[in-house]
């Protein structure tokens, strides 16, 4: 798989530049590559976020990962001025828990290589 | 998904259902014997932009051509093992849609062969590759027409058609990597894109070595009745898919799910909401061809390609509510422009400005009719860079267009949001 790296950092600033749209507050992540797979962790201080967005973005973020598409549009992720579309994201992506527990919302993605 | 057969997947299953039907009209329309010649009429023509397919070979030559080059590409999947997502299916209407103007199942196959060839080359599955390779046919016209150039005899000519192919294949999904980037995934037609810019370079290069590429206008009319018949068909052969194929029942609130989206690359409707995606699809192809009855227009080759493109689309990135005001526009522009409304390029680009359904889709339905109205006026200029060698040439338009018009846009509404 090519540009490894270079997808995984860019999964996970349009990940945190979504959840600065939606009014982060405080925004850590963790970015754990491993020989099989890389495991992204995002966690967002977001106060009251509507439960419809959230259901919405774990659905769009729970994709099956699309190889094929993959391959041609994950550089819109990678050099976009917008957040991209979620589900953009969310084919890139092999496993996705999204959570949202004491005003912070977390993202725990796996994606193997 | 469901399997046919063991092999087949559902989706697959029903486009082959769809080429069943193509084929039962091919063998009405025409005898086997029209067929044949038709067939080799399609295949030895020059494909270039605007080629019509029924008008050189006939309805029902067309017709095969279209099962054949789709049988071919559904086989290239199974045997790739594809899983049939929203891009995939998209893919293969544009295939279907493609083959009725300018995409033959000689034209098409060494551009193929290029991307299965890079695909070894980075020593990765051709799974990874396989909506290029059926997308990168937008250039197959380079191939027919280097083929009848007069480059030391036939056969030369023949291997250095096949041999552009194949180098041309090679690159493209490198060049479409990077395009989307130039207008971020606001154009729906980026191979269309790439296709632009690679054919730009081909017939520079021709040009060079003192080889001129001309137009065609090959524009058939008077089938509206029975083509009508076949598009609304298949549209109602859709809607009731997505009705009595799945699962649920309900199919409002998908709709409704599906026009939430702006439709920017890449939006797969087909993995939101499955069957219900086929509803969209049909119902984009009833405002295809609605659009053209209306006016007045041909229903041909051409048209259908645009027709089954919004079908297409329908499971990737396109509704009701992101593709009218860009259609509007289109209409605006065509009306405004000193040319003829029914002009084979002002019909065109009213279908295929789709591509740009994204801005109306993110930015509201002003943006989306501005975008309009800009894409019918530059699409007819553009053509002459490539003269008819790039197939999907709205979308090499569409991609200047959403370049020029996104960054203006995107800096308006941060301003306006300021205040």
């Amino acid at each position: 798989m090519k540009f490894m790296v270079e997808k995984c950092t860019q999964i996970l600033s349009d990940l945190v530049l979504y959840c600065y749209g939606l009014g982060a507050t405080r925004l850590q992540m963790d970015l754990v590559p491993a020989e099989d797979q890389t495991t992204l962790v995002l966690k967002a201080d977001i106060d009251q976020l509507d439960p419809d967005i959230l259901e919405r973005l774990s659905r769009d973020l729970k994709q099956d990962r699309q190889k094929e598409v993959e391959e041609m549009y994950w550089s819109i992720v990678y050099d976009s001025s917008d957040p991209c579309e979620p589900t953009t994201i969310g084919m890139m992506l092999d496993n996705v828990e999204v959570h949202y527990e004491n005003n912070v919302l977390i993202i725990e993605a796996c994606r193997k290589n | 998904m469901k399997k046919y057969w063991g092999k087949i997947y559902e989706p697959y299953f029903f486009m082959l259902l769809i080429y069943l039907f193509f084929l039962c009209i091919a063998f009405i329309a025409d005898t086997p014997q029209q067929l044949w010649e038709g067939l080799k009429a399609i295949i030895t023509s020059r494909s270039v932009l605007i080629t019509d397919y029924i008008e050189i070979g006939g309805i029902g030559a067309a017709l095969l051509n279209v099962v054949l080059v789709g049988v071919l590409s559904i086989i290239m999947l199974i045997r790739s093992d594809v899983k049939p997502h929203g891009a995939v299916i998209m893919a293969l209407w544009l295939t279907t849609g493609f083959s009725f103007f300018g995409k033959n199942i000689f034209n098409m196959l060494p551009i193929t062969l290029g991307v299965w060839l890079y695909s070894r080359w980075q020593k990765e599955s051709f799974l990874q590759y396989s909506v290029v390779g059926l997308l990168a046919a937008t250039v197959s016209p380079v191939v027919s027409e280097i083929c009848r150039l007069p480059i030391g005899g036939n056969y030369i000519s023949i291997l250095i058609g096949i041999l552009t192919g194949t180098a041309i294949g090679f690159i493209f999904p490198i060049v479409t990597a990077f395009c989307v980037r130039v207008h971020d995934g606001y154009n729906l037609y980026n191979m269309g894109f790439a296709g632009g810019l690679i054919s730009s370079f081909v017939l520079a290069i021709l040009s060079s070595a003192g080889y001129t590429v001309e137009t065609a206008s090959i524009w058939g009319s008077g089938n509206n009745f029975i083509l009508a018949v076949m598009l609304y068909g298949v549209c109602v052969f859709l809607i009731c898919i997505g009705i009595f194929a799945g699962e649920k029942k309900d199919i409002l609130p998908d709709l409704k799910e599906i026009m939430r989206h702006p439709g920017r690359l890449a939006t797969d409707f087909y993995i939101m909401v499955e069957h219900s995606s086929y509803v969209n699809m049909g119902i984009m192809g009833i405002l295809g061809t609605t659009v053209i009855l209306l006016f007045g227009w041909d229903l041909n080759g051409p048209t259908i390609s645009g027709i089954l493109t919004l079908i297409g689309f329908g499971c990737f990135g396109m509704h009701l509510k992101n593709t009218v005001p860009v259609m509007l526009g289109a209409l605006i522009g065509a009306y405004l422009n000193h040319w003829e409304m029914d002009m084979p390029s002002n019909v065109l680009a009213i279908l295929f400005v789709s591509g740009l359904a994204p801005i109306a889709g993110r930015f509201g339905w002003i943006w989306g009719i501005i975008a309009g109205v800009f894409h019918v006026t530059f699409v007819i200029h553009i053509r002459f860079l490539n003269n008819g060698l790039n197939l999907y040439n709205n979308g090499f338009a569409a991609g200047f267009v959403a370049l020029l018009l996104v960054p203006i846009i995107t800096s308006l509404e941060k301003e306006r949001k300021k205040r």
